[in-house]
C-alpha cells in the first residue's frame, strides 16, 4: 500500500504542497486530480523520490521510498522525453536495465511491450523519427517494461488519437490485472472515471476530496433526474420540487437537478399521472461535477 | 554496481556514436598527421626556403663575402659594381641585393630586398663577422674561426637528465603531452556537458532521475567520458607514433631537437607517463563533473556558452601556465600553481616531466586533487540533482547557491 501522510514541500516562500494525504491499496487504480499548479506533479515526484518532502511521510508497503523501492516503480511524466538518436528497442532495453531487468527477461519483456503497443515496425528506428503518438507509446513501454509494482502516469492520454488512447487504456487495464498499482493524473475526467477506483482531488497543495466515486457521490447533496418526454406538464411538475434547477432540455428529454433526499418513487408515480413516461433516470453526480465543486473558486 | 555499469556502457556507446566525438577523433588524427608530416612535405615541395641574393662589392669583396653569406642565402651572383633595382633582381631571379663597402678596416652593408621583413640584419651581421674581424685585426681566417668556435659545454646539474639534449627532449615531450592533455580534457568535458544538456532539452532527465539516483547518473556519465577520453588519447598517441615514425633522431641524443623528441615516444620516462595518466584523470574527472553540473542547469542550448565560459577560462589559463612552467619548473609561481586546484593537473604534470619535484610536493598535489575531486563530486552531485529538474532561463549565481543549499 502506498501511504502519503501530510506531505509538505515548499520552494523558498512558495508552498507547492501544503498537506496532501491519501492511501492507495495494492492493485488499485488511483486518480489524482486538480487544476494546474495544484501540486499534483510535486506530489508524484515526492512519491518517486525525485524530490524530498520537507515534511510528512511517504511509504510503500510500510517502507520509506529509497533507491531499491523506486526501482520497482514506473513513471511517465507530463513532459515527455526520449533520446532522439536512440532506437526504440534500445531505448526500452535501457530503461528495463535501469529498472533492474537482466537477460533473458530483459529481452523477453522488451519484445512483449513492443508487440503489445504495436511498435514492431519502429523497433529499429530512432525515436526522433517517430510520430508523437508512437513516442508516447515508447515512453509507456519504458515506464512499464519491468512490470512495476506501482506506476505513476501524468497525463498519459494527452496527444494520443482515440485509437492509441484506447490501446493505452487496455494496456493499463492489463497492468492492473497483473497486480500493478496505478496512479493516474489527467484532465480528461471521463477517462479517469472509467479507469480509476479511488480519486483524490487536490487544490492549492491540499486535499479537497478523497474516496471512490460512489462514496463521493453518496455525500453529494443533489441528483439529476432525466425524464422523457419533456412535456410542459412534466417540466412544470419537476421544477416545482424544492430547490429544483433545470440542467438541460433537449428535444424530448429534460434533466433537472433536485435534492438528493427526494422520494424518487413518489416522483415517478406523480409524473406517470401527468404523462405517459418512457424514460426516467436518477443520475449520481459525475466526476466532473464533484471535481468542479471540490476545487471551488478555481473552477471559475 | 549494476546501475553504474548500465549507465556507463550506454553512455560510452552513445559517445562513441556521437558526431562531435567522431569529428574530434578524426580531426585530431589529421591535425597530428599535419603537424608531423607537413614541415617535411613543404620542404620537399620547395627546393630552397632561403632567399636568393646578389652580392655586390669591388676588389673581390663580393666573392669573399658570398662564401660567408651562403650560410643564410642562396647566392644568385656576384658583381663588382652595380645599382640594385627591380630589373636587376628579376634578371638574376633574386630576392635580395647585398651591397658591401669597405672603408679603412671597417665593413658596411646595404641590403635591397623585395621582402624586407623577411631579411634579417642579424643573420647578415653574423655571416660577415669573420670577414669584418679579418679586415680589422689582420688575424688569419683560421685564427678567427678557432676563436668563434670556442668550445662551450652545458652540463645540467641538479637535474635527472644526463645532457642538455635529453632535457630539451623532455621539454618537447612535455609540450606535446600537455597539449594533448588540454585537448582531451576540454573536448570530453564539453561532451559531458552536451550530454547533460541533451537530457535536459529532450526532457528525459526527469525519467532518468525517477529510476536512478542522480549521483549514480552523474558518476556513470563522467566515468564514461573518462574511458572515451582515454581511448581518444590512445588513438592520438598511436597516430603520433605512426606519422612521426622515422622523423627526428630520437630526442634523447644530445643532438636531438625538442621537436624530434616529441615523436620519440619510446624515450618517454615511466615517471612522465605515470604523472600524465594520474593528472589527466584528476583534470578530466574534475572538469567533467563541473561541466555536467553546469549542463544540468541550462534548459536551452543557447545558454550553454554563458555557463561554459567561466569554467573554460581557468582551464585555458592553466594551459598557458603549464607552457610557461616547462621553461621554469622550479620557479616559485610554478610550485604554487602546481598546488592550486584546477590548474594543478596541468602544471604538476609538466613539472614532473621536465624537472625534479620533491616527493612531498607530488604527494601534496595528489592530496589536494583528491580533495578537490571529492568536493567537486559533492557539489556537482547536489547541483545535478536540482538542476535536472530546473527549467526556464539559465539560473543566476544566487539561484545556484540557493539550489546547492536546498539539495
Amino acid at each position: 500500500m502506498l501511504n502519503v501522510a501530510h506531505a509538505y514541500k515548499s520552494y523558498g516562500s512558495k508552498s507547492a504542497v501544503r498537506d496532501v494525504q491519501f492511501s492507495v491499496e495494492n492493485g488499485d487504480t488511483f486518480g489524482l486530480l486538480g487544476p494546474n499548479g495544484a501540486g499534483k506533479t510535486t506530489t508524484m515526484r515526492m512519491i518517486l523520490g525525485i524530490i524530498v518532502p520537507d515534511g510528512g511521510e511517504i511509504t510503500w508497503n510500510g517502507k520509506r521510498i529509497d533507491d531499491e523501492v523506486r526501482r520497482r516503480f514506473g513513471y511517465l511524466p507530463e513532459e515527455r522525453g526520449l533520446y532522439p538518436s536512440v532506437k526504440v528497442r534500445k531505448h526500452i532495453r535501457y530503461f528495463g536495465a535501469l529498472h533492474g531487468l537482466r537477460e533473458p527477461r530483459l529481452t523477453e519483456r522488451t519484445d512483449w511491450w513492443i508487440e503489445r503497443l504495436e511498435l514492431g515496425e519502429y523497433a529499429n528506428v530512432a525515436c526522433a523519427e517517430l510520430s508523437k503518438g508512437n513516442q508516447q507509446k515508447v515512453q509507456m513501454a519504458c515506464a512499464a517494461v519491468h512490470g512495476p509494482e506501482l506506476i505513476i502516469l501524468d497525463e498519459p492520454f494527452s496527444g494520443l488519437d482515440p485509437v492509441n488512447a484506447e490501446k493505452l487504456s487496455q494496456a493499463l487495464t492489463e497492468l492492473k490485472a497483473g497486480g500493478t498499482t496505478v496512479i493516474l493524473s489527467s484532465h480528461q475526467l471521463w477517462q479517469l472515471e472509467s479507469l480509476c477506483d479511488v480519486f483524490c482531488i487536490i487544490a492549492h497543495g491540499e486535499n479537497r476530496a478523497l474516496g471512490t466515486l460512489q462514496s463521493l457521490g453518496a455525500s453529494w447533496p443533489t441528483r439529476i433526474v432525466r425524464v422523457t418526454p419533456a412535456t410542459a406538464g412534466v417540466c412544470e411538475a419537476l421544477l416545482r420540487l424544492p430547490n429544483a434547477r433545470r440542467r438541460t432540455h433537449e428535444k424530448a428529454t429534460i434533466e433537472v437537478e433536485v435534492l438528493a433526499d427526494t422520494d424518487f418513487s413518489s416522483l415517478l408515480r406523480a409524473l406517470v399521472q401527468i404523462e405517459e413516461i418512457v424514460g426516467f433516470q436518477v443520475l449520481d453526480p459525475s466526476l466532473g461535477d464533484i471535481y468542479l465543486k471540490a476545487i471551488g473558486a478555481e473552477a471559475r | 554496481m549494476q546501475d553504474y555499469l548500465t549507465i556507463f556502457s550506454e553512455e560510452v556507446v552513445r559517445k562513441l556514436q556521437s558526431r562531435p566525438f567522431r569529428i574530434a577523433l578524426i580531426a585530431g588524427v589529421l591535425l597530428l598527421a599535419a603537424i608531423t608530416r607537413l614541415p617535411s612535405l613543404l620542404e620537399h615541395l620547395s627546393p630552397s626556403s632561403s632567399q636568393r641574393a646578389i652580392v655586390i662589392g669591388s676588389d673581390g669583396l663580393a666573392e669573399n663575402a658570398a662564401a660567408f653569406l651562403k650560410r643564410d642565402f642562396t647566392i644568385a651572383g656576384t658583381l663588382a659594381q652595380g645599382s640594385p633595382d627591380a630589373t636587376m633582381l628579376k634578371s638574376y631571379n633574386a630576392d635580395t641585393a647585398i651591397v658591401l663597402k669597405q672603408s679603412g678596416g671597417s665593413l658596411a652593408a646595404v641590403v635591397y630586398a623585395k621582402h624586407s621583413s623577411a631579411t634579417s640584419e642579424n643573420a647578415i651581421r653574423r655571416d660577415l663577422l669573420p670577414l669584418a674581424l679579418k679586415n680589422m685585426s689582420g688575424l688569419s681566417m683560421q685564427q678567427i674561426k678557432s676563436a668563434l668556435d670556442m668550445p662551450v659545454v652545458i652540463r645540467p646539474i641538479a637535474s635527472r637528465f644526463g645532457s642538455r639534449g635529453e632535457e630539451e627532449a623532455a621539454a618537447g615531450m612535455a609540450s606535446g603531452m600537455l597539449f594533448l592533455l588540454y585537448l582531451a580534457i576540454i573536448m570530453n568535458g564539453q561532451l559531458v556537458m552536451s550530454s547533460a544538456v541533451e537530457e535536459k532539452t529532450s526532457r528525459i532527465a526527469e525519467l532518468l532521475v525517477a529510476v536512478v539516483n542522480p549521483s549514480k547518473l552523474l558518476a556513470g556519465k563522467v566515468l564514461a567520458a573518462t574511458a572515451v577520453a582515454l581511448l581518444q588519447l590512445v588513438v592520438w598517441i598511436a597516430a603520433l607514433v605512426f606519422f612521426g615514425a622515422g622523423i627526428g633522431s630520437g630526442g634523447a641524443s644530445p643532438n636531438g631537437s625538442p621537436a624530434d623528441a616529441l615523436f620519440a615516444v619510446g624515450n618517454i620516462m615511466p615517471v612522465t607517463i605515470a604523472a600524465f595518466v594520474i593528472f589527466f584523470l584528476f583534470g578530466l574527472l574534475q572538469v567533467s563533473m563541473m561541466m555536467a553540473a553546469a549542463g544540468s542547469l541550462v534548459s536551452r542550448t543557447e545558454d550553454v556558452g554563458s555557463l561554459a565560459l567561466p569554467l573554460l577560462l581557468p582551464i585555458i589559463g592553466a594551459l598557458f601556465i603549464g607552457i610557461a612552467a616547462i621553461q621554469m619548473p622550479d620557479a616559485q609561481w610554478a610550485v604554487v600553481a602546481s598546488l592550486t586546484p584546477i590548474v594543478s593537473p596541468f602544471v604538476m604534470f609538466v613539472r614532473v616531466a621536465v624537472g625534479v619535484v620533491p616527493a612531498w610536493q607530488i604527494v601534496l598535489a595528489i592530496g589536494i586533487n583528491v580533495a578537490v575531486l571529492a568536493l567537486t563530486a559533492w557539489g556537482s552531485g547536489r547541483l545535478y540533482r536540482v538542476g535536472m529538474l530546473l527549467y526556464g532561463r539559465a539560473p543566476t549565481l544566487g539561484q545556484i547557491v540557493r539550489a546547492l543549499r536546498a539539495a
